[in-house]
């Protein structure tokens, strides 16, 4: 009984470690958009503000992600991202370079958690006549987009994805479901009857 | 060699080890077994040759991948995904053919990694069963339950497993007789994965031979590999497709002096080999090893290759085992600062599809550290070259 209970604990500890500890101990945050696909059609070097408005509610939007294309990496102005709320007022502010920007790449932007009701964002670069700067905008000027929303507490995200774990388990194929945790219960009965049983 | 009794012990290891594979192989994900299973697919859609198939069609099919693997690989691994097709879940096809953005969102892949896994199980536990004959119950354990043929077979989860167990069968079979059929498996072992000819030159001189026996045992070897590939050798999308696959480059690309270090130290291993009155493969195994880690660029499933031969004589001596612990330990780390998201969290996507948007190490370390990973890793290949060489300093304790 004592052997089998150690397979039992390695067993259950692989589970417990990987299915419901490791993902609230490292991801600490999650995806509030996650839109690609567009096209590098928006050139900021024109001088032109890209606007869009993020309407639903976020608590604690800590990071926006938006996809630049800087053609040779040739463009070096300073590109401007700001995050106001809807009544225009600024909440953050980002500045970077040209050269900072792939061909094409993501660039994370990372501030403290904001908690809005809703939000603009606005992108500009200096004019540069000489080299284009694009952002990825689809056809229904929609910009390629990742948000996060930060998930406080250790506690907190642990529950949280404890009733992820059960959703999908739920999700998943019923059969697959009841032949998986069939075998599985079986095998260990067999191997309490061995652990049981005099060799 | 040891006769199977099926002890209560011996059948609780096994039993034991497929529960942990049940457990571990649904929860770790890498790209590569999709992008096989991808190619795999099209064998029950009537497409004989892939190669051409491949380059024809590359443009309108979701995944631009060469299929840089034998014949062999692509009819017994298509044949196997017809099979397995029967209880693989629904939505199988649909996951297998999206490669956009909700490619990671399949509630499913956790049934699909594991039935695609299935076959990898049988063929580790069997390896296991193998060394259980040719060695003894610790080398079985060894095998089993040591965390870098869990890392290997399972998370990586590539099909190396299945040319390992070949060609420990052909060594099962080259200590007992008849050793022809030693050489056919090798050679089903290399007609899936080139690597088996390393071994060969081993195997034809482990026992006194003659022109005859020598003529016979190579053309056994040749055999699988020249009936799989021969319908493909003059297709020039074959030779374009396969000249992909870079381990004869990588073995060739180490050099002092413009000569390649790794094939130089390959025949000394051999001509120690075979003017050495007391003939042990698995110490030449375990040499070639080494340095194979420390002077080519290898893989991290590369390191699958040799593992069922060098467990014997780490087992069997001390300061080789802890030798060989901190080998792996540096050739882990010198494989989690490759510039890959999915050598690292991304392996964890079944269970949180977020784990893809962590930053790995490489990252970590190049841009918060900003330090270059690819200088770090050099400096792990001459610590790696360094602890080989402790291999050699005689030690007390010898082979039995």
């Amino acid at each position: 009984m004592k052997t089998y209970l150690k397979y039992l604990f390695i067993e259950l500890g692989l589970i417990f470690f990987f299915v419901f500890l490791l993902s609230p101990l490292f991801i600490r945050e999650k995806f509030d958009i996650n839109r690609e696909g567009g096209q590098a059609i928006f050139n900021l070097s024109t001088g032109k503000i890209f606007t869009q408005k993020i309407g639903e509610e976020f608590s604690n939007l800590n990071s926006l992600s938006l996809q630049l294309k800087n053609p040779m990496i040739n463009n070096n102005s300073e590109i401007t991202v700001e995050i106001d709320d809807l009544n225009n007022n600024l909440l953050q502010e980002f500045t970077f370079f040209g050269s900072n920007v792939g061909d094409p790449s993501w660039v994370k932007l990372k501030f403290t958690p904001l908690s809005n009701p809703g939000y603009q964002i606005k992108i500009y670069a200096d004019i540069d006549p000489r080299h284009n700067l694009y952002l990825y905008v689809n056809r229904d000027n929609q910009m390629d987009l990742k948000a996060t929303s930060y998930l406080p507490g250790f506690f907190n995200r642990f529950q949280d994805n404890f009733y992820y774990q059960i959703g999908q388990l739920k999700a998943r194929s019923e059969i697959d479901n009841i032949i998986y945790f069939t075998v599985l219960i079986l095998l260990n009965l067999y191997l309490l009857k061995l652990s049981l049983t005099r060799s | 060699m040891a006769k199977t009794i099926w002890t209560n012990d011996l059948k609780k290891i096994f039993v034991f080890a497929f529960i942990l594979r049940l457990i571990i192989a649904p929860i770790f994900y890498h790209p590569d077994i999709k992008s096989q299973n991808f190619d795999f697919q099209f064998l029950a859609q009537r497409k004989i040759n892939i190669y051409q198939y491949l380059e024809n069609n590359r443009k309108s099919l979701p995944n631009t991948d060469t299929f840089n693997y034998l014949p062999l690989v692509y009819f017994s691994f298509g044949a196997q995904q017809i099979v397995l097709k029967n209880i693989l879940p629904s939505n199988f096809s649909i996951w297998l053919n999206d490669w956009g953005l909700d490619q990671n969102n399949y509630p499913n892949l956790f049934y699909y990694l594991l039935i695609l896994k299935l076959p990898y199980i049988f063929f580790d536990l069997g390896v296991g069963y193998l060394l259980y004959k040719i060695y003894n119950k610790k080398i079985l354990s060894l095998w089993l339950f040591n965390p870098l043929s869990l890392y290997l077979i399972y998370v990586l989860a590539n099909f190396d497993v299945v040319p390992v167990f070949f060609t420990v069968l052909a060594f099962y079979f080259l200590k007992k007789s008849p050793a022809s059929l030693a050489y056919i498996f090798l050679g089903i072992a290399t007609a899936l994965k080139l690597y088996p000819l390393l071994f060969l030159p081993f195997f034809l001189f482990d026992q006194k031979t003659n022109i005859k026996k020598l003529f016979i045992n190579i053309l056994a070897y040749l055999l699988p590999l020249v009936l799989t590939i021969m319908p493909f050798i003059f297709d020039s999308s074959f030779i374009k497709e396969f000249s992909g696959s870079g381990l004869t480059q990588k073995l060739f690309e180490s050099r002092l002096l413009n000569i390649p270090i790794y094939p130089v130290i390959y025949f000394i291993v051999f001509l120690y080999y075979i003017y050495s009155k007391n003939k042990k493969v698995e110490t030449a195994f375990l040499t070639l090893f080494l340095t194979f880690i420390a002077l080519v660029n290898f893989h991290p499933q590369w390191l699958l290759w040799f593992l069922p031969f060098v467990l014997y004589p780490i087992s069997k001596n001390k300061k080789w085992l802890i030798l060989f612990i901190a080998t792996i330990a540096l050739a882990l780390a010198y494989v989690l600062l490759i510039n890959d998201h999915f050598l690292f969290w991304g392996h964890f996507i079944p269970i949180d599809p977020f784990f893809v948007q962590l930053n790995p190490p490489y990252f970590i370390i190049s841009q918060r550290l900003h330090l270059a990973p690819e200088t770090i890793q050099l400096y792990l290949k001459y610590i790696l070259a360094f602890v080989s060489l402790l291999f050699l300093i005689p030690s007390h304790e010898n082979l039995s």
